[in-house]
């Protein structure tokens, strides 16, 4: 029954494709199909997940979750979907093959950030206001071990090895690398004012900070923590490298726009108007495009990575943020 | 002796925390109001713009006092204190007021209002008719309460989304009322 239902959606998705294409010159250029991969966006003023199929640009589902969910993590081997409700403070499990809640995890303190090890096997989850990370094997959900860190820990984010846990702690102005071997911290990285957003390239080699009150992003050579500093736009929240790490793109939440950054250069190559107050963003590397969440304006700006242009925006929930990695590949 | 004036300071540090510029909670709230006035977008940006004018249309601003002075990162910015006739205030930064646009924005930096880390837009836009203004009033926002639950009363979201939505609607209301009656 199930599998009878994703090839009938699958079909249909295929006439779609191929009516746009009847009608749509542009379809010419594109030598391959989009692929079907999956952007999901927590609705923080609607306690919502939109989810967007990010061949067709179309919100195919919405899902209720738990109160003013934020962060976001998406598992692709599990095909399993992580968001954490601040104000319910609980984390809510989405199984993507039928974008249902399956679990509901009651978590103490206040749940913002969230990442998966690469092996999907832990969930590492930040609480805002107690200064911890809670470490939660997916398999058995009530086994948790958590490590104390700097204050108002926000973004996270893993090596490719599963080695080291990034922090970005808030208020402390510094990264925070946790072996997550031992769970405890091995070394702390000065960065600008306020890092909320962190990303770690495809190969590990970056990571990157964004610095809230700096205006600026760190970009740190995660073998000899090296940084380079590089202004961006106001009040900047989050970033997302290219997979072959020689872009990045950051939300200038109160500029309403992105930055695109050449990494080699180590400068801005464009600057993109989006929606209002954009947030969270997630690169779908294999369609070439980057979704961006924009709070102020309760939806989805598409960048087309290829042009560094606007595609489309799409009409998501009440307070879109999406923080986190949040595109999930079938 | 050293020890008693050690516990004071230390008091007093920790009862300062919850109004530093640092730590806010982690969801941000929205008030949205808008409001139609016949009367030329020109004319209405005129007197949005003036930063240090908002006594002359906002009902619950007593008076204003605009400065220019040196901002964290050194450069020259605007600000202004706004006194409210309830005896509170609030002191401002101008971050921008933008001719091309007809956006202005700002953000508080200290006062008296229940809720933390605020910026605001007021964008002015020609009306769906000729010789109409529509005007736009966005302000983002955190309750000020900056600790795990329970959320004591008066510090929470509502309280915060309460005083602003009081703010914009006496504001634009009059707004209404004093630019189609200038002539």
């Amino acid at each position: 029954m199930k599998t009878h239902s994703i090839k009938s959606l699958k079909i249909n998705h295929f006439i779609v494709f191929l009516l746009a294409c009847a009608v749509n010159s542009i379809c010419h250029a594109e030598t391959k199909p989009l692929n079907h991969n999956f952007a999901y966006i927590t609705n923080q003023g609607e306690d919502t997940v939109s989810v967007i199929d990010t061949a067709l640009n179309q919100v195919i589902n919405t899902i209720k979750v738990g109160k003013a969910p934020v962060g976001i993590a998406v598992s692709s081997t599990l095909q399993r979907v992580y968001i954490s409700n601040v104000e319910s403070q609980d984390i809510s499990v989405i199984d993507a093959s039928n974008n249902t809640v399956i679990d509901t995890i009651k978590i103490k303190g206040s749940p913002v950030g969230l990442a998966l090890s690469p092996d999907s096997k832990t969930l590492y989850i930040a609480d805002w206001f107690d200064n911890r990370i809670l470490a939660m094997s997916t398999a058995q959900t009530n086994s948790i071990r958590e490590v104390n860190v700097g204050d108002a820990p926000a973004g996270l984010t893993l090596s490719p090895d599963k080695q080291w846990l990034y922090v970005a702690n808030r208020d402390s102005n510094d990264i925070a690398i946790i072996d997550t071997a031992t769970l405890s911290i091995n070394k702390r990285i000065k960065v600008g004012k306020h890092p909320y957003g962190v990303f770690i390239s495809a190969t590990g080699k970056y990571l990157v900070s964004v610095n809230v009150r700096d205006d600026s992003v760190s970009i740190i050579n995660t073998k000899t923590n090296a940084q380079k500093k590089i202004k961006v736009g106001y009040h900047p929240y989050c970033a997302a490298m290219s997979a072959d790490e020689k872009t990045l793109y950051v939300t200038n939440t109160q500029d309403d726009s992105v930055t695109v950054l050449n990494i080699a250069t180590q400068k801005p190559i464009a600057t993109i108007d989006v929606g209002n107050t954009p947030e969270g963003i997630s690169i779908d590397d294999a369609n070439h495009r980057a979704y961006i969440a924009n709070w102020g304006s309760n939806s989805v700006s598409v960048i087309d990575t290829t042009t560094n242009k606007l595609l489309t925006t799409i009409k998501t929930g009440e307070k879109s943020r999406a923080f986190g990695q949040f595109i999930l590949v079938k | 002796m050293k020890k008693i004036l050690a516990i004071i300071a230390l008091g007093l540090s920790i009862s300062l925390v919850p109004y530093s510029a640092s730590a806010h909670g982690p969801s941000p709230q929205k008030v949205e109001k808008s409001i139609t006035i016949k009367a030329d977008p020109a004319k209405v940006w005129a007197i949005v713009k003036d930063f240090g004018g908002i006594h002359k249309w906002h009902p619950g601003v007593a008076s204003t006092k605009l400065e220019q002075k040196k901002d964290d990162n050194g450069d020259m910015a605007t600000y202004r204190t706004l006194t409210f006739k309830d005896g509170g205030n609030v002191f401002e930064k101008l971050r921008s007021a933008d001719d091309a646009t007809m956006k202005l924005k700002y953000e508080i930096v200290t006062g008296t209002l229940p809720l933390t880390d605020y910026n605001a837009v007021m964008t002015v836009t020609k009306g769906e008719n000729a010789g109409e203004t529509t005007v736009t009033w966005v302000g983002r926002f955190y309750r000020l309460y900056k600790l795990n639950p329970p959320i004591p009363a008066g510090q929470d979201d509502e309280t915060a989304i309460k005083a602003i939505t009081g703010v914009f609607d006496s504001g634009l209301a009059n707004l209404k009322k004093v630019a189609e009656g200038s002539k």
